[in-house]
């Protein structure tokens, strides 16, 4: 059959053609499983500086006051090129601040977001992070956030959080990764948010009332489809 | 290097070598190449882009290269293949490429190449294949992704360590250093102590050379051995924070702009100090372990 062989290699060979039509197939299957089809909420690309109006009810966005935590990671290069990070400090009538800061990233089986958690950039800039607890908003539904807890010397920020993974609000944590290998397994890449409310306040009660307030005002001024992108659809 | 003898880690041919051996593995190599292609090129153009995991491209080029130099070895070993074991692990390792594939997670793809690996070696030779080369295979375990959520609790607590010992370090020396998280204030200037910093990236890469530079050098003793495998981290985390506290003293005393550029090249630095730390320290068990048989 085979002639290029020398003698005596033919069981090697045979063994060896056995175990490459074992590869050949799993490399096959692995093709046809691997996911292509984007879910984007839209399923268009999102432009995030429409999350963010200039003006809403009692709120107006404070220009040139942009002085909050950022993600420290952002020397990595796909880190660059799929995500995308947007944010504001809005200010109402009654002189209250809230910073929002919102990021995007297009593949969220990769988990690319996972840098821009408050508790690990606020902690990479010397906050110290606490009182991690998880409550659920009833804006449009349940909308579940962590609150947390930083200062940095005088500095106190209240900070109330969520990601959305496709089209679920979802928090960090078991239940998204429960939502990651869904998607995975359905065969689609999700992308996803992180949205983030703090203000400078050192009681973390009225912090969080005002968070409250304003993710009611925010969400409510917002066009349905606009809003679903930040809320889910539950 | 000390004890680096080609001859002892190639082991001799076992069994009957015959001439182009490898020909008769072909099919395999070709059917590992169109499974792992899409893999390997996914990594190319993302993970290996970042600099986190830059080391990855090298520790795999190693693994291949030295299970090329043990071909010999591995062709030729005596024929007792463990056809139920091997193709149970094989099969095992494909599910978890499957999965790695479908679910997007590199960790399991990469993972996945040990367990093929060990299967297509019982399959076509048995368990002394394996004795022969499992430095190489083992070694791929260094190429694997941490998850982010792992690797970033770690480095987030190894940067406090880096930061607050670096601090009191200097401190003690008698440096203006302030310290607040892991913003360090030395003189004027004031430095951020990034993830890259904390070195737990540059610790995988130097584990790795540290394991590859204890395989080549072959020491006899098991415990020596064992006593360098177990000194390579601390030494590691030493390195880096050495790099942190001269990058620190560097801006202090020659400005900001000095230390920008110097700070790519401290990455290099550190790597060869932690290398020669590794090689003096094996120098110095191996005179202490001849003194205690003589």
């Amino acid at each position: 059959m085979v002639k290029f062989l020398p003698k005596g290699l033919m069981p090697d060979f045979r063994r060896a053609s056995v175990i490459f039509i074992i590869l050949a197939t799993a490399s096959f299957a692995a093709q046809i499983l691997q996911p292509v089809q984007q879910v984007s909420l839209e399923g268009s690309r999102l432009d995030l500086n429409e999350l963010l109006p200039d003006h809403f009810l009692e709120w107006s966005i404070e220009k040139d006051h942009l002085t909050f935590a950022r993600a420290q990671v952002q020397s990595n290069k796909s880190e660059k090129l799929y995500s995308q990070t947007v944010g504001a400090t809005y200010i109402n009538q009654r002189g209250e601040r809230i910073m929002l800061s919102i990021a995007y990233g297009a593949n969220q089986l990769a988990d690319r977001l996972h840098a821009h958690r408050p508790e690990y950039c606020y902690r990479a800039q010397g906050f110290v992070v606490s009182g991690e607890a998880d409550e659920n908003l009833t804006v449009f539904g349940a909308l579940p956030v962590r609150r947390l807890y930083a200062s940095l010397n005088n500095r106190k920020e209240p900070i109330t959080y969520w990601m959305t993974i496709g089209d679920q609000a979802v928090l960090p944590g078991w239940s998204r990764k429960l939502a990651q290998i869904q998607h995975g397994l359905r065969g689609s890449i999700p992308d996803g948010l992180l949205i983030r409310i703090s203000s400078i306040e050192s009681n973390a009660r009225i912090g969080y009332a005002t968070h409250d307030s304003f993710i009611n005002d925010w969400l409510n001024s917002l066009p349905p489809d606009r809003r679903q992108q930040l809320t889910g659809k539950s | 290097m000390p004890g680096l003898n080609l001859e002892r880690w190639v082991p001799p041919p076992s069994g009957t070598y015959r001439e182009n051996a490898l020909l008769a593995w072909l099919p395999i190599i070709i059917g590992l190449i169109i499974l792992y292609a899409p893999t390997y090129a996914n990594l190319a153009s993302t993970l290996w882009a970042s600099e986190e995991y830059s080391h990855g491209p090298v520790i795999a080029s190693i693994s291949f290269w030295l299970i090329f130099q043990l071909r010999k070895g591995l062709t030729s070993v005596l024929l007792a293949p463990k056809l139920a074991l091997g193709g149970v692990t094989l099969v095992f390792g494909l599910l978890l490429l499957l999965a790695g594939r479908a679910l997007e997670i590199p960790l399991l793809e990469t993972a996945s190449q040990i367990p093929v690996a060990t299967g297509v070696l019982l399959l076509m030779r048995g368990p002394q294949a394996l004795r022969t080369a499992w430095f190489p295979i083992c070694f791929l375990l260094f190429m694997i992704p941490i998850p982010g959520i792992v690797m970033d609790t770690i480095t987030a607590h190894l940067k406090e360590w880096i930061s607050f010992l670096a601090e009191e370090s200097l401190y003690i020396l008698g440096f203006p250093v302030a310290r607040q998280g892991v913003v360090i204030n030395i003189g004027q200037y004031q430095l951020f102590v990034a993830d890259a910093c904390a070195g737990l990236y540059s610790m995988f890469s130097l584990s790795a050379m540290g394991a590859l530079f204890i395989y080549l050098a072959k020491r006899l003793s098991l415990l020596h051995n064992i006593i360098l495998v177990l000194s390579i981290l601390p030494i590691a985390f030493i390195a880096n924070l050495l790099r942190v506290m001269i990058l620190l003293l560097i801006t202090y005393h020659f400005g900001d702009s000095s230390a920008r550029w110097l700070h790519d090249l401290a990455g290099v630095t550190v790597f060869l100090t932690a290398l020669l730390m590794l090689s003096f320290f094996d120098r110095l068990l191996a005179f202490y372990c001849k003194r205690w048989k003589g």
